[in-house]
């Protein structure tokens, strides 16, 4: 599998997806949905998996190669989100987005080498960064459904929504919080402390009690949605930031213990 | 007390613990949390809890301001939380140790009294609610408990025993060095061991060595941002970088510049002792014009050799990066027994209460070098805090599969 190859992938993906969003938003093709959406998902993964066959690594050191682990995630919450609760506009939102990153990828594509530190040869590495990755997707889905509650639908009228995008949030401050504690375990085994307040891990700490500023706003004033999906918003922001704005972060600048980008 | 009024206070009481924060800077300057080394941890520690116990029963009787510790105590401390941390963030941090550089002392974020009587503010919330729910417990509560206990024993255990965690420097050498038996801390304290460490080997793995073009004038691999390079791991000889095409004509893995070379292709000759180094002797052609000669990442006995394209850029060899590095020890202890390891990165060695870590070695002799050094590093409150760690795991596991959803269309 080869870079050149990614284009041909994503576009047959995307494709898929776009198919599968079209039948789900239609209200009564369910089968079709799930089975053009899936189809799109088998082939990303199929690009995954050959990839990190040919990297000889996991394919997760690099910001463009989380970005496309970040692409397969969010249709695939869609995809769930629409089986289980028949939310027929999260195919759509879930393609979007990952859309939206797929063309990150294509407009700055990265130089892919074999290279794999010697910090990054853990056990803890696939599981920290999967599971990160996996929340992010969870929570930008919150975040699509905050934007299009504030935007479209009055915030308070929905209650379908407004569970929807509960357990979404939810569910994203649990996998946050794995992410998290699977890197405070590795930090102890690779740097001698499990927690050093270095940018990256007080961005993440930021952006975890914003979530949990949220559920608890959630559980104990249920009627302020408007405020609810803003939090949903700002921690969406920080996420970004703790995933790469701190790159470009003045007060981050060469002090990330969390730097692997290699020449 | 009604939701808002409860926010109100709550944020009010933050405001307020952020105003005596920032007084107590002023006056009594950063946290010293040295003070809290033990034993007056644990009496702090003991104190805490007692402090907690006592509110908690407070409480139960009514005697506590309404609301003072509900949800909406909650929503306050997290969004007092959420912005000191969110300072911290924006604001750049001195090293640890270090005193900051501001009159705020945001810069020192883990010395502010600000934001530690914010977090212990927090930490107290917690304990209360933990006490509060524990005291009418039912089983759909365990996941609740346990995301709540979790991040108590993890922030108090974090907290109280930070001043216990030690941290030391030991520079081992090969023979015919003797065993170390004494490390060094921050401050240059020399402090001995109950044990010694020698280093019997060093070992540096790197990933193939590879070429790629460089800007003369900046020695900046091309294209800027986006380096193209040719690895020599016998996959390609050859690979367009940049306008240049470049074949690889030999590739010696472990060389040595030779003293007399009769020819050109001769100026490198196989060699294996110390500071031998990659050498590849390259042709490069871009629309006609034709290069050709050694390239070698160099050594600490060897200078590098770059190969002139034209007058703005030149074919080089980086040094290769590093795959592994690995310290084979003999750790020599005073009951008389002696135990023989690897140390690595993600690897640490443990011995005699101490965790230790692989983090340098001798760089300008590379894999050759006749030192590592290592961190070790005790912490006797770890345990705690992996106690408080695994509680929010579980926590956070029973709320992901055993809570109900919302609600469905």
């Amino acid at each position: 599998m080869t870079w050149s190859l990614f284009p041909w992938f994503a576009l047959s993906a995307v494709l898929l997806w776009a198919a599968g969003s079209i039948c789900a938003a239609r209200g009564n093709r369910f089968v079709l949905a799930c089975g053009l959406t899936v189809g799109g998902l088998l082939v990303f993964l199929t690009f995954l998996l050959g990839w990190w066959a040919t990297l000889d690594r996991p394919p997760l050191r690099t910001m463009g190669e989380t970005r496309l682990w970040y692409s397969f995630f969010l249709p695939l919450v869609a995809l769930v989100v629409y089986a289980r609760r028949k939310y027929r506009l999260m195919p759509a939102f879930g393609c979007l987005l990952s859309l939206v990153f797929i063309g990150i990828n294509l407009l700055h594509p990265e130089q892919h080498d074999k290279v794999l530190p010697p910090a990054l040869q853990s056990p803890w590495f696939a599981p920290h960064v999967i599971l990160y990755m996996f929340a992010y997707a969870l929570l930008g889905a919150a975040a699509v459904l905050a934007v299009y509650r504030l935007l479209c639908r009055p915030a308070r009228a929905d209650a379908a929504a407004s569970g929807l995008t509960d357990d979404l949030a939810a569910a994203g401050t649990a996998f946050l919080t794995f992410g998290m504690l699977t890197g405070a375990l590795w930090a102890k085994a690779a740097w001698g402390h499990y927690w050093s307040w270095d940018p990256k891990e007080t961005w993440a700490a930021l952006t975890w009690f914003a979530y949990l500023l949220h559920l608890h706003l959630r559980r104990s004033r249920p009627r302020a949605q408007r405020a609810a999906c803003g939090l949903l918003l700002l921690g969406f922001a920080l996420l970004q930031v703790c995933w790469w704005g701190i790159h470009y972060l003045p007060s981050a600048q060469g002090s990330s213990l969390h730097t692997y980008a290699l020449q | 007390m009604n939701f808002s009024q409860s926010l109100r206070a709550s944020l009010a009481l933050g405001g307020g613990w952020v105003a005596v924060g920032l007084l107590l800077q002023a006056v009594a300057g950063p946290v010293d949390w040295d003070a809290l080394a033990f034993p007056v941890n644990l009496a702090v520690g003991g104190a805490w809890l007692l402090l907690i116990g006592v509110l908690h029963v407070l409480r139960r009787r009514g005697l506590l301001p309404a609301g003072c510790c509900d949800g909406a105590a909650a929503v306050g401390a997290l969004a007092w939380v959420v912005g000191l941390t969110l300072v911290m963030g924006l604001t750049r941090q001195v090293a640890a140790g270090q005193p900051p550089v501001d009159a705020m002392g945001f810069s020192q974020m883990l010395t502010n009294w600000a934001f530690v009587l914010v977090y212990a503010w927090t930490t107290l919330l917690l304990g209360l609610t933990v006490l509060h729910r524990a005291a009418r417990f039912a089983r759909r509560d365990l996941s609740f408990l346990g995301c709540h206990l979790g991040l108590f024993v993890v922030l108090t255990g974090g907290a109280l025993g930070s001043a216990d965690v030690q941290r030391l420097r030991l520079t081992a050498a090969r023979p015919p060095a003797a065993p170390e038996y004494r490390a060094v801390a921050a401050d240059g304290r020399v402090q001995p061991l109950d044990w010694g460490l020698r280093l019997r080997r060093f070992r540096l793995e790197t990933y193939p060595p590879r070429l790629w073009v460089c800007s003369s004038r900046t020695g900046q691999p091309q294209p800027a941002g986006a380096p193209e390079a040719l690895s020599l791991d016998g996959a390609a000889p050859t690979r367009r970088l940049t306008e240049w095409t470049v074949r690889v004509v030999r590739h010696l893995s472990s060389a040595a510049p030779a003293p007399a070379p009769a020819a050109p292709l001769a100026a490198y000759r196989s060699w294996t002792g110390e500071g031998a180094c990659a050498a590849a002797y390259v042709e490069a052609e871009r629309n006609g014009l034709r290069r050709a000669g050694w390239v070698s990442e160099g050594s600490f006995l060897f200078p590098p050799a770059v190969l002139r394209l034209d007058g703005a850029s030149v074919l080089a060899m980086p040094e290769r990066t590093p795959r592994r590095f690995v310290a084979d020890v003999t750790v020599y202890r005073s009951s008389g027994d002696s135990l023989t390891a690897e140390v690595e990165v993600n690897r640490p060695l443990a011995v005699g209460g101490w965790d230790i870590y692989l983090t340098d070695y001798d760089r300008e002799r590379g894999a050759w070098s006749d030192i590592a050094v290592f961190e070790l590093v005790r912490d006797p409150w770890l345990p705690v805090v992996y106690g408080g760690i695994a509680l929010l795991l579980l926590g956070a596991l029973g709320l992901l599969f055993f809570s109900k959803p919302s609600s469905s269309e």
